[in-house]
């Protein structure tokens, strides 16, 4: 019984309301019922049509009803009172002797009638003023002369594992232009005008799982059923992916592109945010979160950097439009915020990667650095469905991965004896013998500590119905994120008696959190039998508080004991720090409508306009009086609003060449505008008691403009052979503003083969080698600099000149009029495989891309005023290899257990530079190494030869010339995850594991003790030599040499179980489904790094200062417990 | 497009090529499309005018102001004048090179490029009063010298050849002497009746013959400059004007003080209670050390001091002191010790002055110097000059032995490299780095 009310819970409800009647009837005799339920009919004149009950108002009604066996007039009747509605039939037609039984609270009228004229042979006819008729089917209902209208294809759509109805899923009839959407209860229905007898192909798919197809035979009847199990399958050549010109199987796409099914991931793992959704899915991705700070933005790169100025982030297209996803560095805080994350994970259908040119040609200049394409939830028709989550969890850090300070207490040699810091140098200049070594960490200990566990709550609703003319989706979302860091209780104690009455505040004790809200509405519409719109609006609103991660950098290189500041260096307490104001409000609003018109059977048509603002406001005071280490205080005040506008036209005509050539035309042309408003002041100095920059002694301003945009235009021809060989080509030629006098437009080709022998004639057909497909591609696209970086600049300020503060100018940009967009060509090349039945996926791709025109900041000789200006000087190159394997190693209906293995290794390599371009060791920029590489002048050799045990300058040989260190991005990354799915994945374990390798890391905290003298190699004589030659190079020849470690690691990225709860146990929260998760991130963390922890970063993967390092101060991941709880009403 | 898609079953691959022509046009031709606005690009055409002109001198001057003052203090740092608490000077511990440099130069530069841009303009739209490009001038020669006087030899120079900027050669320490006095003599054509620009010329030329080991040129060079002249770098209070340097490291970032005694060879700043180095006490360091700054500089409105009287005549009795006129230079130096001081200072006394041996009388010369001169860019200067002109060893003048802030011993550098140089296709390598 569990077993089957498990089975039932995952069904749409008007299953599960008949079947509360009849507990012990199969799964299979439901089916079989299913295939017996009544048509509606909407008359109209002298005319009817087969509809879909969910798009009929008078059928939307809601009842509540109890039958218990009674018999079926009986029952039609209390429908009828229930809903005030006649409903006529001749008792003849009517078995009376039909019993059934029917409880249910607030069921749409045709559910109801749905469910108990199951089996019976009538169907239901609906009036133009809203009577409704039940009539026998086998007469047609009365109705025989307009039986020619229309045909009617319905069924129902289901998970061949666990026989859950798929909602969403998209069925096409072949030859028709409108496709149909799955309701909640995976039912469907199509109706196409005329009755034409033959053979109908009917296909469905959806995102997870394999297509499937079916014949039916269409002869006098005006009804047909086809029901479809799918198979679940991560990556089949018959799904669709988004192209610019229109969805596209992948089959008929040469190149790779990444899919996460994230509707699906979401319910499951708790994941808190999209970069934590892309991370560690698609291979070639590489996700830099930025430290375990709360409310940051990561840098996201594809395929290794391309450029050495200009961002290397891929754009962000969220249903069409174009998002504004920029990371930058925050100034003050020393934090890294931006807006890839402005979007709630729940609302999220799937997100597609198009890595590279070869892939993103198309989207033009811009896109060189691939593109991330977010599908979110569209509704659903059927009567409206109910989601409600919650999630509820901690968050924490390992604090003792935080190195201490060290202090070697010693006596002076001299007669004086005097009792002091005694470092090991000093012991071996003889002036001091150590005595006693002291360690300490104020990061550490419990008083001390500014971190203790964060906790992270969101509560969030979706509803999803409406009918197939008009559907919805609506949500929101509620966040709640209070971050590790806490003010010390120490501090606590000492500030407190300072601020008398008021004491602190919430915020002041808990200095990072975010609150979050978020909304969408997304609408579809189908305005007649060949136009459909879809709109779409978002908003987000977040509220952010920001500390500098510089508050608790003092706590890394303090005295070395706990002094009366409790280790701080200088006494710098976190807690002074924590007082100061600093938090973001964002605004993020997104809009967009896309009609799609289809003239011809041969013709679609597009358009998509959409708006993107942003507002980012930062707020930070620090007033005069508030912390004695920086007693003049500081406020800033500054917004940024960014507008994107995006407006996107195409056209595509498909044509059968013969019997087997098919031509695909598509043209188009896109523009895209992005205004970037900045106002801002800055004080120091503030007035005592002021909370403003009035009275403020320094008070700047600033105001910036940027406009930018993009307008291009495309061609593209793709014809399909067979089914089995693509061939396309396709020109996109773009304009520009940001570019010099000398620049006209671009123009960038794609082209890309597919061919999938596997299909062909003469490929043996085996249960081994079940799909082969081979694909090559071959793309150009542009990244573009800067509005304005061809231009020279003056800078206007304020300057006293004669004893009057007038306007003064300097030359601040000389300028390249001739510079022209990076221009980027990848070849791809690669192959799919299904093995052992579709059990074992597996693709590899190898791609070379080459930027030749990268543009570089060369800079300028400080002879000449320095600074730096834009040239078309260097080539850079990324080629590697990815790899995607899935395995169904177990598929029963007691126990799934899937593998998946991704993998990649991306080469970057800084080709060439222009003749006359000096190296740059200091930002890695040196030809022939990998862009931001790591150099320094080697420790050619070090021996312990002045004092015993004790390495000296004098002992240490240092190359004369900085060399190369490593590459500061990984090289290699690999993820496996898994999931084991019992009793029909009612019970479902899921986990992910991310290596990434090949980077070399500095480690700039202990590079920073040993500046302060409270480094252990510098006072510790059982260090190491190495160390302790480490840290002499450093304080004697300036060379981190020694500090470049490696910073591979593994880590236990993610855990989760998630229970389905039975249907009985859902009634309890009157949901007709409910399911709990428990997640954990960043479980554990293999590295043979010494430093805080590989991911401990500040800025990473923003150019140029894009180095992968540890900057002392910076957060390790979150490690985090979530537990979550969905509820289907 | 309605005439086109009719025709498409057979005008099919028209219809892509037709399409991509009209893109390729439109993109190239309808410029309109992507053009965008730029408020808050001020782009130098536009200062082309009388108006444009003075904000181009106005913006020189604020460069200058800078890194004057950035050039003041780093050049203390390196001496004995200041030391470092942030622990990261490379120019206090005396380690520096090519690819570690705290020298302003780079500032120093954008000053120098911004007076000879500003001076085009001048001369092209606002010619009057002369005496503002006979200004310009006297900074870009003075920056020359600086670069002489504290750097390696082998400084660059760079040059407009119309509204491109272009880099210029290695200069040796001669000829970038040299050089500032061309532009100095450039002041002087353009000064006209300005005893300030006049007076601050004579000054910097006496000092830049100092330099030359031309003594006899230089006391005459400064023979008319009143005991009372001063020519002073003004700093605003605020509205993000320039500031003095010395102010915002030492009294607002706390990052320095004012030196004691550093490394063995440094004079009592602190302690020698001189009334010309008034100091006051700021703040205390980390580790418990107080910070003191020149009480002068405590503000950031504060000016810096770029030439005086004072200063000629101490050019004077050093020319007295070569020349062995030892009364004369010692009767300059009380002089000075008895009127020129906030306090008036005992006479030195013989045995150090008239009666010392020479090495006494050079150590007691350039002692007074440092404190007459204390925070005003010369000390480095001078210490070079003690190794250079009078023999003196290294480490016997510059701060040496364990480095105060630990911990290694004091490094060897002495001059300051041209960091950021290196994009000079003209620059190798400084060609002499000894003092």
């Amino acid at each position: 019984m569990i077993a089957v009310s498990w089975r039932l819970c995952t069904l749409s409800a008007w299953i599960v309301l008949v079947a509360a009647g009849a507990p012990a009837r199969s799964i299979a005799q439901f089916t079989q019922l299913t295939q017996r339920a009544p048509t509606f009919f909407m008359l109209t004149g002298d005319r009817s049509v087969a509809v879909d009950a969910h798009s009929v108002t008078i059928l939307l009604q809601r009842i509540s009803i109890d039958l218990d066996n009674v018999a079926l007039p009986a029952a039609i009747d209390s429908v009828s009172q229930a809903a005030h509605i006649d409903i006529s039939y001749n008792t003849a037609d009517v078995p009376r002797l039909q019993r059934v039984s029917l409880t249910a609270s607030k069921i749409t009228v045709g559910a109801a009638l749905t469910a108990i004229l199951l089996g019976v042979p009538l169907d239901v006819r609906i009036s133009q003023h809203g009577a409704l008729s039940l009539a026998p089917r086998d007469e047609g209902n009365g109705l025989s002369s307009h039986r020619q209208d229309s045909t009617v294809f319905r069924g129902n759509v289901t998970d061949a594992s666990t026989h859950a109805p798929l909602a969403g899923a998209v069925i096409r009839v072949q030859g028709s232009n409108s496709p149909a959407l799955t309701g909640p209860d995976g039912g469907f229905l199509i109706t196409i005008n005329g009755r034409r007898p033959g053979s109908y192909r009917l296909s469905a798919r959806r995102l997870g799982y394999a297509p499937k197809e079916a014949i039916v035979v269409v002869d006098s009847a005006p009804t047909y059923h086809e029901d479809f199990a799918l198979v679940p399958a991560p990556a089949m050549l018959d799904q669709v992916v988004t192209t610019v010109t229109g969805d596209q199987e992948r089959r008929a796409v040469g190149n790779m592109i990444g899919t996460i099914a994230a509707d699906s991931i979401v319910d499951r793992t708790a994941v808190s945010s999209v970069s934590e959704l892309v991370s560690a899915r698609v291979p070639g991705v590489q996700v830099f979160q930025d430290g375990g700070f709360v409310g940051l933005s990561p840098a996201i790169n594809i395929r290794g950097q391309s450029s050495f100025s200009l961002s290397n982030q891929p754009l962000l297209y969220i249903d069409g439009v174009r998002v504004e996803n920029s990371t930058a560095g925050q100034a003050i805080t020393g934090q890294t915020n931006g807006r890839f994350d402005d979007l709630l994970p729940d609302d999220i259908e799937s997100i597609e990667v198009v890595k590279g040119p070869s892939a993103a040609a198309l989207y033009g200049t811009d896109a060189a650095n691939g593109i991330i394409l977010v599908k979110t939830k569209r509704g659903i028709p059927g009567a409206p469905r109910w989601k409600l989550l919650g999630e509820f969890g901690s968050t924490s850090i390992d604090r003792n991965r935080f190195a201490d300070s060290y202090l070697p207490w010693g006596h002076t040699t001299d007669a004086s004896h005097t009792i002091g810091q005694c470092l090991l140098s000093q012991v071996a200049a003889g002036s001091c013998v150590q005595d006693s070594l002291t360690h300490f960490s104020p990061l550490k200990l419990a008083s001390t500590t500014p971190f203790e566990d964060g906790s992270r709550s969101k509560l969030g609703g979706q509803v999803s119905g409406g009918s197939s003319s008009l559907s919805y989706f609506l949500s929101g979302e509620f966040e709640d994120d209070l971050g590790i860091l806490h003010m010390p209780i120490a501090d606590q104690r000492l500030i407190a008696p300072e601020l008398g009455k008021g004491g602190f505040t919430s915020e002041q004790l808990h200095p990072n959190a975010e609150q979050r809200y978020g909304f969408r509405t997304n609408l579809q519409s189908s305005l007649g039998s060949n136009v459909d719109v879809a709109v779409s609006g978002s908003l987000i609103a977040e509220d952010t508080r920001e500390p500098n991660f510089n508050d608790i950098q003092a706590g890394l290189y303090g005295p070395g004991y706990r002094d009366s500041n409790d280790g701080w260096a200088g006494g710098i307490r976190p807690g002074y720090l924590f007082l100061t104001r600093q938090d973001e409000h964002v605004t993020h609003f997104t809009a967009s409508a896309t009609p799609t018109w289809r003239p011809f059977s041969w013709l679609s048509t597009h358009g998509t306009a959409g708006l993107d603002f942003s507002s980012s406001y930062i707020d930070q005071l620090e007033r005069a009086d508030q912390n004695p280490f920086d007693p003049p205080g500081f406020r800033t005040n500054a917004k940024t609003n960014v507008l994107l506008y995006t407006y996107d036209v195409g056209a595509t005509g498909t044509l059968g060449i013969g019997s087997a050539v098919t031509s695909r035309t598509s043209v188009g042309g896109q523009y895209n505008r992005r205004e970037s408003l900045a106002n801002a002041s800055y004080a120091t100095q503030l007035a005592l008691g002021s909370a403003t920059t009035a009275g403020a002694l320094n008070v700047q301003g600033l105001e910036s403009t940027v406009e930018s945009i993009v307008a291009g235009a495309y061609a593209e021809e793709a014809l399909s052979l067979n089914n089995r060989l693509f061939v396309s080509g396709s020109v996109r030629s773009d304009g520009a503003s940001s570019f010099g006098t000398g620049y006209r437009s671009a123009l960038y080709p794609k082209g890309s083969v597919s061919w999938i022998p596997s299909e062909e004639v003469f490929w043996p057909r085996n249960v081994i080698l079940n799909t082969l497909r081979f694909r090559a591609a071959y793309g150009e696209a542009g990244v573009e600099p800067s509005s304005f970086a061809a231009l020279a600049q003056e800078q206007l300020t304020p300057a006293l000149y004669h004893g009057q503060l007038v306007t003064g100018s300097i030359l601040s940009v000389v300028g390249n009029p001739l510079l022209r967009p990076e221009r980027q060509r990848e070849l791809e090349l690669g192959f799919d495989l299904d093995l052992f039945l579709s059990r074992l996926h597996i693709e590899g791709t190898y791609y070379i891309k080459r930027s030749t025109d990268a543009i570089i900041d060369v800079p300028l000789g400080a002879s000449i005023g320095g600074g730096s200006e834009p040239e078309n000087v260097g080539e850079v190159r990324n080629r590697g290899y990815e790899a995607l394997a899935t395995a169904k190693l177990l598929d029963a209906p007691i126990a799934t257990w899937d593998v998946s293995f991704n993998a990649s290794i991306n080469h970057n390599t800084l080709v060439r530079l222009a003749s006359g371009i000096q190296p740059d060791y200091g930002t890695g920029l040196v030809q022939g190494y990998p862009v931001f590489g790591a150099f320094a002048q080697p420790i050619l050799k070090y021996s312990d030869q002045s004092y015993p045990g004790i390495i000296e300058a004098s002992d240490l040989t240092i190359g004369p010339t900085p060399v190369f260190a490593g590459s500061t991005y990984p090289e290699t990354q690999y993820t496996i995850g898994s999931s084991l799915g019992l009793f029909h994945r009612h019970l479902t374990f899921s986990t992910l594991f991310d290596f990434r390798g090949g980077m070399r890391l500095q480690d700039l905290t202990r590079e920073l003790q040993c500046y302060t003298n409270t480094c252990a190699a510098l006072a510790d004589p059982h260090t190491s030599l190495r160390a302790q030659a480490a840290a002499v190079a450093l304080t004697n020849f300036n060379t981190p040499w020694g500090y470049f470690e490696s910073g591979s690691f593994m880590r236990w990225r993610e855990l989760s179980a998630t229970c389905e709860l039975p249907s009985n146990w859902a009634k309890l929260f009157h949901a007709r489904s409910a399911s709990i998760t428990v997640s954990a991130r960043n479980l554990a963390l293999w590295t043979r790094y010494t430093g805080t922890d590989p991911e401990a970063q500040t800025s990473v993967g923003y150019a140029p200062a894009g180095a992968y390092q540890d900057a002392g101060g910076g957060l390790p991941p979150l490690r985090s417990f979530i537990g979550r709880i969905n509820l289907g009403l | 497009m309605r005439s086109v898609n009719r025709g498409y079953p057979i005008q099919h691959f028209n219809l892509a090529s037709s399409v991509v022509g009209v893109a390729i046009l439109c993109t190239a031709a309808c410029s309109n499309l992507t053009a965008v606005s730029a408020p808050d690009i001020t782009q130098p055409s536009d200062l082309d005018t009388p108006q444009g002109a003075i904000a181009r001198a106005a913006g020189a001057t604020r460069a200058f102001a800078g890194a004057f003052g950035l050039q003041v203090f780093t050049a203390g740092l390196i001496s004995d004048e200041l030391s470092d608490l942030s622990g990261s000077s490379q120019a206090d511990r005396r380690k520096l090179s090519l690819q570690l440099g705290e020298y302003p130069y780079q500032g120093l530069s954008t000053a120098r490029m911004s007076a000879l841009r500003a001076i085009s303009s001048l001369q092209a739209y606002q010619r009057q009063p002369l005496s503002n490009i006979g200004e310009l001038f006297a900074d870009v020669g003075i920056v020359e010298i600086l670069f002489a006087e504290n750097m390696c030899s082998g400084v660059p120079l760079g040059q407009y050849q119309g509204q491109t900027p272009i880099y210029g050669v290695p200069e040796t320490r001669s000829q970038l002497i040299q050089q500032g006095l061309m532009d100095l003599d450039s002041a002087v054509a353009y000064a006209g009746a300005s005893d300030s620009i006049l007076n601050l010329v004579r000054v910097i030329r006496g000092r830049a013959l100092l330099d030359s080991n031309d003594f006899a040129a230089a006391a005459r060079a400064v023979d008319s400059v009143p005991g009372t002249f001063v020519y002073l770098v003004d700093y605003a209070p605020g509205g993000g004007a320039q500031t003095n340097a010395i102010a915002q490291e030492i009294s607002i970032a706390n990052s320095a003080t004012v030196s004691d005694n550093e490394g063995l060879n440094g004079l009592p700043f602190i302690s020698g209670n001189d009334p010309r180095v008034s100091v006051v006490q700021v703040g205390t360091s980390a580790s418990g050390v107080p910070i003191f700054n020149y009480t002068p500089d405590s503000v950031p409105a504060s000016p810096l001091i770029l030439a005086s009287g004072i200063e000629a005549q101490l050019i004077t009795a050093e020319a007295d002191l070569r020349a062995g006129n030892v009364q004369q230079w010692s009767s300059i130096l009380n002089s000075l010790r008895a009127t020129a001081a906030s306090v008036p200072l005992q006479p030195l006394p013989a045995d150090s002055t008239t009666s010392a041996a020479a090495e006494l009388r050079t150590t007691v010369h350039f002692r007074e110097r440092a404190f007459w001169l204390f925070l005003t860019g010369h000390r480095h200067g001078d210490m070079r000059r003690l190794i250079r002109q009078f023999g003196r060893p290294t480490e016997s003048v510059f701060p040496t032995g364990l480095y105060e802030g630990g911990p290694s011993q004091y490094g060897a550098s002495t001059v300051f490299f041209p960091v950021g140089e290196q994009f000079n296709p003209h620059f190798t390598n400084c060609e002499n780095v000894s003092p």
